[in-house]
């Protein structure tokens, strides 16, 4: 996945430029709860 | 080692090999952004949603056949229609001020592994759902999903021509919001030194 902001004039504001990367930056440890689960799924109906 | 998703030459065909390692790196890589696109619809249970979709990409994955965007596209639009057709999506947006719960759920990392010029991705959510529902979403399709405008419009059925209008409109709308603009202020404002607290650090986001 792309990490760069979208080819915009308006992404030229220092401030929207913070929110964007903001939004696409690293996972927390709360949005990787689910990976052991998420896992075991694969693992059950994996091609 | 596992090559990384975004490495994209073999990665979706080692995943749909059914190459365990392959499908944690790329889950890892693409469930935070599916869960705050989720919550910039403004899904109620983003994380059974985000299961649910995974569930349905798994099943059919042995039909799918495309490019790494294309696979992209393809979880974003589950997890919409999943989110949108259980009615999990809220009728009316937020228009409060952040909760206070939000604070809590900063990066856990140890502050110096993270880029202090950074808010929390759940703030960044936030602002973003201060947007027009349409604009938001076209913005976090592009910016969480990394889809080109043609991907997008593909996707929610405009036109690019209209994507691409509602993208430049949302990013001006936020880069004109104070709330926004205070963010480069606030990140220049903030030391660069390391040593600095998790708790120094959430109550500059705060």
């Amino acid at each position: 996945v792309s990490h760069d902001t979208p080819d915009d004039p308006g992404v030229t504001s220092p401030g929207l430029r913070v929110l964007l990367r903001s939004l696409a930056r690293a996972a927390t440890p709360a949005e990787l709860d689910g990976e052991e689960a998420a896992v075991a799924m694969f693992r059950a109906l994996r091609p | 080692m596992a090559k990384r998703p975004d490495e994209p030459d073999d990665w979706l065909a080692r995943v749909r090999a059914g190459e365990e390692v392959a499908f944690r790196v790329l889950w890892r890589e693409l469930q935070p952004r599916l869960l705050r696109y989720l919550r910039v619809l403004g899904c109620a249970d983003p994380d059974d949603v985000a299961s649910e979709t995974w569930l349905q990409v798994v099943r059919d994955l042995g039909t799918f056949d495309g490019s790494e965007e294309d696979f992209r596209r393809w979880l974003f639009t589950v997890g919409r229609n999943r989110a949108i057709d259980a009615g999990r999506v809220r009728q009316r947006r937020p228009t409060t001020a952040l909760p206070a719960a939000f604070d809590g759920v900063a990066d856990e990392r140890p502050v110096e592994d993270q880029v202090l010029e950074l808010i929390s991705a759940r703030r960044a959510v936030w602002m973003l759902t201060q947007l027009p529902a349409y604009q938001a979403e076209v913005v976090a399709l592009r910016v969480l999903a990394g889809l080109d405008a043609q991907a997008v419009a593909s996707m929610l059925g405009k036109s690019p021509g209209a994507v691409r209008v509602a993208l430049h409109r949302g990013l001006r709308a936020l880069a004109d919001d104070p709330a926004v603009r205070a963010l480069a202020l606030d990140r220049g404002a903030r030391p660069h030194a390391g040593g600095h607290s998790i708790r120094s650090a959430r109550e500059v986001d705060a």
